[in-house]
C-alpha cells in the first residue's frame, strides 16, 4: 500500500533543483522538482510518504508562504528550508512553522544529506504514529455504546465488581462484556488497553 | 599615393580655379572696372576647406594678384590713376573684410562644436555614474544570483566526487559534470554583464537593433525581477527597422525604465506584471513598457523625468532624467503616461536608420 519516499524540491533556479536531483539519486531517491509553489501545490499529494526542500526567495508565493499554506492545510510534511541568503528573521519564522532547518547556499553535500535523512526518518515517524492512531481510533469505534461504558472505568481503574455495582448489571454480565472489548481493543491487559485509548488522543472517559 | 588628402583637393579646387579665372578677366579688362572684387567669392569658397590655413592664404594670394594686375597690364584706358588705386583698395578691403568675417565664424562655430562635444561627453559621464548607481542597487540581487550557480557547482562536484569512486556509476558522473561547466559558465556571464554595465561609457554610434538591446537589459533585469517578485514579459516586433546610435546607453535607457518598473510593481499586492513591447511606426521604432503598479504620483507624469526627483529610498533621482537625455540625444523623445487600466506606461521612439551602411 505504502510506497517509498520521495524527495520534493521547490526552487525556481533549475540548475539548483538539478543538483538536488543529483544528491538525492546518490541516495537512491526519487527527487521531483518544481519551479514554483503553485506547481507544488497543485501536485502535492498529502498521502504520498517524503519529504520538502524548499526555497526561500521565489517569484509569487514564496517558500515561506507555502509553508504556511501547508501548515494551514495540515499537511505534515518535513520541510528543509534553503535559502541565498537567509536573516535572522527569515530563519526564525521557517523554524516557528516547523522547518526541521535552514541550509544557506551554498551548502555542503553531506549536511544536505544528513538532513534529508532527518527529514524522512521525521515524516516515517509521523506516518507510523498516524497510522497506530488511525487503527486505535477505528477500533475505538467498533465498540457498542455498552462496552464502552465498561472500558471508560476499567480505564478509570475500576475493578469488575465496581463497575456491575455503578452499572447496575451482574459481575458475570460485566466479565463477558470485557473479555469482548478487550478482544475488539487488540488487548491483552489492560496497560495494553490504556496504551490504545491513548494513541487515540481521546481521554479515557 | 595615399588616397586620404582627395578630399581636401576636391574642396580647395573650386577656390583656386575661381581665383585664376578671376585673375584672367582682370588682366584682360580695363583698369577701370572693378573686376578683382569677385575675388572674395574664392576667398568664401576658401573658408570652406577645413585646413584653417587655406583661407588665408588665398586671401593673401588675391591681394598679391590684385596689386600685381597694375604691374603686369598697366592699361587703364581713361581712368584717372587715383581712381585707379581706390578701385584696387576697395577691392583689397573687400577681401580682407570676407576673410575677417569668415575667420570669425568659423571659430563661432568651432566653439559651438566644442560646447555640443562637451555635452556629449557629460552625458555619457552622468550615464555611467547612473549605471554605477544601479549596478550598486542590484548589487545584492548580483550576489545572490551568483550564489546560485555556486551552489549548484559545489554540490554537483561533491556528488561528482562519490560517484568518481563507485565502480558502476554510469552516466550520471556526466552528466554532473557537464552540468557544473554549464554553471560555471553561466555564474562567467553574470559577472561579464555586470563588468559591462559599469564599464566607463564611451560613446560609440553603430547601426543598433533595439530588440538585442532590450533582451540585453531584460536579462540584466531579471534577477532583480525574481528579487521583486515581478513577472517581465516581452513582446518584440520582428522585422525591426534597426535605429543608430550607442548600443550601451540605449541598453542603459531601456534597463531604466525596466527598473523603474520592476521597482514600482515590487511594493503592490495584486498583479506585479512588467511588459515591454517594440513597435515600429511610419520612420520610427517605439519601446513600451509598461507595468502594473501604483502608477505615476499626484505630482504629474512629467516630474519624474527631473533631475534629482525620486520617490525611493534608495533612488538618487538621475536615472529617468539621464535616460531621457539619452534618447533626446539620439534624435528621439521619452515620456511617461499613467495607464487608465492602472499602473505606468513609458515609451520612447527613435527615428529608423534609414541609410544602408552596410559595406
Amino acid at each position: 500500500m505504502t510506497t517509498g519516499p520521495t524527495i520534493y524540491v521547490v526552487d525556481d533556479d533549475a540548475a539548483v533543483s538539478r543538483a538536488i536531483a543529483s544528491a538525492g539519486a546518490l541516495l537512491g531517491l526519487p527527487v521531483r522538482a518544481f519551479a514554483s509553489a503553485a506547481d507544488f501545490l497543485a501536485a502535492c499529494d498529502p498521502a504520498a510518504p517524503g519529504c520538502l526542500v524548499l526555497d526561500v526567495k521565489m517569484p509569487g508565493m514564496t517558500g515561506l508562504e507555502l509553508q504556511r499554506r501547508l501548515a494551514d492545510d495540515g499537511v505534515r510534511i518535513p520541510v528543509v528550508m534553503v535559502s541565498g541568503h537567509a536573516d535572522v528573521r527569515i530563519a526564525v519564522e521557517a523554524m516557528t512553522l516547523g522547518a526541521l532547518t535552514l541550509l544557506e547556499k551554498p551548502f555542503r553535500l553531506d549536511e544536505l544529506i544528513v538532513h534529508l535523512r532527518a527529514a524522512l526518518a521525521r515524516d516515517a515517524a509521523t506516518r507510523a504514529a498516524a497510522s497506530r492512531q488511525d487503527a486505535a481510533a477505528a477500533r475505538l469505534a467498533a465498540l457498542t455504546p455498552k462496552e464502552r461504558e465498561v472500558l471508560e472505568r476499567i480505564a478509570r481503574g475500576a475493578t469488575n465488581r465496581d463497575i456491575a455495582a455503578d452499572l447496575g448489571l451482574s459481575v458475570r454480565a460485566v466479565e463477558d462484556r470485557r473479555a469482548r472489548l478487550m478482544k475488539k481493543m487488540d488487548a491483552r491487559s489492560v496497560a495494553d488497553l490504556v496504551w490504545v485509548i491513548s494513541a487515540t488522543g481521546e481521554p479515557g472517559g | 599615393m595615399p588616397p586620404a588628402p582627395r578630399p581636401a583637393i576636391r574642396a580647395a579646387a573650386p577656390a583656386l580655379g575661381l581665383v585664376l579665372a578671376v585673375f584672367v578677366i582682370d588682366l584682360n579688362v580695363p583698369l577701370g572696372v572693378a573686376a578683382a572684387v569677385p575675388y572674395t567669392f574664392a576667398v568664401l569658397l576658401a573658408l570652406r576647406v577645413p585646413a584653417g590655413w587655406f583661407a588665408p592664404a588665398v586671401a593673401g594670394l588675391c591681394g598679391v594678384l590684385t596689386v600685381a594686375k597694375l604691374e603686369l597690364n598697366a592699361e587703364r584706358g581713361t581712368t584717372e590713376y587715383w581712381k585707379v588705386l581706390v578701385n584696387r583698395g576697395l577691392a583689397l578691403f573687400s577681401i580682407g573684410m570676407t576673410l575677417f568675417l569668415g575667420v570669425l565664424r568659423r571659430r563661432a562655430e568651432d566653439a559651438r562644436r566644442r560646447a555640443e562635444e562637451e555635452t556629449r561627453e557629460h552625458l555619457a559621464a552622468l550615464a555611467h555614474l547612473d549605471r554605477l548607481h544601479a549596478a550598486g542597487q542590484l548589487a545584492t540581487g548580483l550576489a545572490h544570483e551568483v550564489n546560485q550557480p555556486l551552489a549548484a557547482i559545489g554540490l554537483q562536484a561533491e556528488v561528482a566526487a562519490r560517484l568518481a569512486a563507485l565502480p558502476d556509476r554510469g552516466p550520471a558522473l556526466a552528466a554532473c559534470l557537464e552540468e557544473i561547466a554549464a554553471q560555471s559558465q553561466r555564474a562567467g556571464e553574470i559577472v561579464k554583464s555586470l563588468r559591462r554595465m559599469t564599464a566607463p561609457g564611451r560613446s560609440v554610434a553603430a547601426v543598433v537593433a533595439l530588440n538585442e538591446v532590450v533582451l540585453a537589459a531584460a536579462r540584466v533585469i531579471e534577477w532583480e525581477a525574481r528579487r521583486a517578485g515581478a513577472a517581465v514579459s516581452w513582446e518584440l516586433k520582428e522585422p525591426l527597422p534597426a535605429v543608430w546610435g550607442d548600443h550601451v546607453q540605449l541598453e542603459q535607457v531601456v534597463f531604466n525604465l525596466l527598473l523603474n518598473a520592476v521597482q514600482a510593481v515590487a511594493g503592490t499586492d495584486g498583479a506585479r506584471d512588467v511588459r515591454v513591447e517594440t513597435t515600429a511606426a511610419a520612420d520610427v521604432v517605439i519601446v513600451t513598457v509598461r507595468d502594473t503598479g501604483p502608477g505615476l504620483g499626484p505630482d504629474g507624469p512629467e516630474r519624474v523625468f527631473e533631475r534629482f526627483y525620486t520617490t525611493k529610498p534608495t533612488g538618487m533621482g538621475v536615472g529617468l532624467a539621464v535616460s531621457r537625455s539619452v534618447v533626446e540625444a539620439h534624435g528621439g523623445k521619452l515620456w511617461a503616461a499613467n495607464d487608465p487600466a492602472g499602473g505606468a506606461v513609458f515609451s520612447f521612439h527613435l527615428p529608423a536608420d534609414r541609410e544602408d551602411r552596410s559595406r
